[in-house]
């Protein structure tokens, strides 16, 4: 599964989520189901504005988790 | 005309229908004998079965005319893809099928030609309000994926 490490980005950077929503023109409410992993898809002009605003990679917002090795575990 | 103007225009004709339904409940001997074709025996010479299915048809088709009412107030009011009216589809396909069975049963003792047509004509329903409902079942989960797509 694909895991949104928006949050810890974020944190990283000192950053809001009004802030971000200011600086993207992302909602509040999409930044919010992006940060709480409830998107099913994002669109790359969002993920582009994101990297912008947090001056990162997508591979710093985005990670891919086994979920079978997880369960596993 | 406004949309909210037509929806309750339609509702209004909807609530009409059930009270008047629900009131010849009580009058359907009278009423059949009115209304019943000559060479055709009263209500009350009628056998047990066909007496209990005909309360069973009517009530069926008040039901049906209740989830109508239903779905369209919500069509108007909220929005056309959610659960309840997927539910509420699936339910009038499954009573139209009841419909159905009752009248194939009815035209296999007292075959007519209305007895055949009206059971196409619920079959054919029943078919297409269950289509319709998995169309919205379908699009609830379209809608879900856009909703949640940042």
């Amino acid at each position: 599964m694909i895991i949104v490490n928006l949050d810890v980005v974020m944190a990283k950077r000192k950053m809001s989520l009004n802030k971000l929503s200011e600086l993207t023109g992302i909602t509040l409410a999409n930044l919010s189901i992006l940060k709480n992993n409830k998107a099913k898809a994002v669109r790359f002009s969002s993920l582009e504005v994101i990297c912008k605003a947090l001056n990162c990679q997508p591979g710093d917002i985005l990670e891919y988790k086994d979920e079978v090795s997880d369960n596993e575990k | 005309m406004k949309k909210s103007l037509i929806a309750k225009i339609v509702s209004i004709i909807f609530i009409i229908i059930l009270i008047i339904g629900i009131a010849c409940l009580l009058f359907i001997p009278r009423l059949y004998n009115l209304f019943k074709e000559s060479g055709v025996p009263n209500f009350e010479e009628q056998n047990i079965y066909y007496k209990v299915a005909f309360y069973l048809c009517y009530i069926i088709c008040l039901v049906i005319v209740y989830k109508l009412r239903d779905i369209f107030n919500r069509v108007y009011k909220e929005s056309v893809f959610v659960i309840s009216v997927e539910s509420s589809l699936k339910v009038i396909s499954v009573l139209f099928m009841i419909l159905f069975l009752i009248i194939l049963v009815k035209a296999f003792f007292i075959p007519t030609l209305l007895s055949f047509a009206v059971g196409f004509i619920c079959f054919v329903a029943s078919l297409s309000f269950y289509v319709l409902a998995e169309v919205i079942k379908s699009a609830i989960e379209y809608k879900k994926e856009i909703d949640y797509t940042v």
